[in-house]
């Protein structure tokens, strides 16, 4: 026996829908006032479970954990390697370009909302303000030994500098700061990301 | 009542925990939803957009005791589609992040479903005893 009268159910059911309704449009309405609607980071990228994984094969071939224990370095290097620049160096925009093209990773160290508005092609979010926050869901994008481009907004902005010290702390070996940041790349006449 | 009023706060607490990190990181919880690859892109992101706000207020209403039956009618239709959704992951071998709590990060699997059914399994009995303690208002105010 049920003990409960439909008129119940149909009541419950309605206050239900009203909260589906108000709360959705409340939800909604925040969303485009933050301007998160309609944006998705990394549509159907699921992370893999090892940073292994994630790092394109030829970043493998440029690591020297590749090579054969104690066999000798080799004498010439290809000119592909000539061309990275050096560990830590800063990079205009055309430089941080030929080397995202050689399959370094761009990090955006600024807040998502504004990734979200527009990022370097293939670019991670990583934002320095909340980094413990989202180190741990871009570590599997990001490998100790492959080069990153960090970037912020440009002008007067440090976040790029304050995320490169807290990737190179971390043990990341080829951290790269994109000299005045997104900014400078639009002006270079380079493609962004939405 | 005291199971009742228990069982609401219980529930409505999880329901407020649920949606605190989702409404401060939105962009991180619509690609936990889009990386479920049901919906497509836009709809992923209305979805983390409406969602948190869904569970927040489904959440304060059980625990401040209001609305009781539509809020634990809509936990309940919202804690059969998270299960189905999770089944369905792990189903195709997807090894996601469940964007339960964002905050813990955790992967499908196993422990978050049983965990979905265990909140089910309480949002439909606190559906059904404020249902039962409605009728008997009713009952007392006929009588």
């Amino acid at each position: 026996m049920i003990p409960f009268r439909t008129s119940q159910l149909v009541s419950a059911a309605g206050q239900a829908l009203s909260i589906l309704i108000f709360a959705s449009a409340l939800g909604l309405g925040v969303g485009y006032l933050r301007g998160t609607l309609g944006v998705v980071p990394h549509p159907g990228a699921p992370a893999p479970r090892t940073a292994h994984l994630a790092l394109p094969a030829r970043h493998l071939a440029h690591t020297p954990a590749q090579a054969a224990p104690g066999s000798p370095p080799k004498a010439a290097k290809t000119p592909r390697a000539d061309a990275l620049p050096s560990p830590g160096q800063a990079l205009s925009p055309r430089q941080a370009q030929r080397l995202l093209a050689t399959g370094a990773v761009a990090v955006d160290a600024r807040r998502p909302e504004d990734y979200a508005l527009g990022h370097l092609p293939g670019a991670v979010s990583l934002p320095v303000e909340e980094f413990d926050f989202y180190f741990p869901r871009s570590q599997a994008r990001l490998h100790p030994d492959s080069p990153l481009v960090i970037y912020c907004g440009g002008g007067e902005c440090t976040l790029s500098h304050e995320l490169a010290d807290a990737l190179t702390q971390m043990g990341f070996r080829q951290v790269h700061v994109l000299t005045g940041g997104i900014d400078a790349w639009r002006a270079a006449g380079l493609r962004v990301a939405r | 009542m005291k199971a009742l009023t228990i069982g609401r706060v219980i529930l409505g607490v999880f329901f407020v925990y649920a949606s605190y990190d989702k409404l401060l990181h939105p962009l991180h919880f619509a690609e936990a939803v889009a990386n479920y690859r049901l919906l497509p892109p836009l709809a992923a992101s209305l979805v983390a957009n409406a969602l948190p706000m869904i569970e927040l207020a489904c959440g304060l209403l059980l625990v401040f005791g209001v609305a009781v039956p539509g809020a634990s009618l809509t936990a309940s239709v919202l804690l059969t589609v998270f299960g189905a959704a999770i089944i369905q992951a792990m189903w195709r071998g997807l090894d996601i992040d469940c964007g339960c709590f964002s905050a813990a990060a955790e992967r499908v699997g196993y422990p978050v479903v049983v965990r979905d059914l265990a909140l089910l399994g309480l949002s439909l009995g606190v559906l059904i005893g404020s249902l039962y303690e409605a009728r008997g208002r009713i009952k007392q105010i006929i009588l």
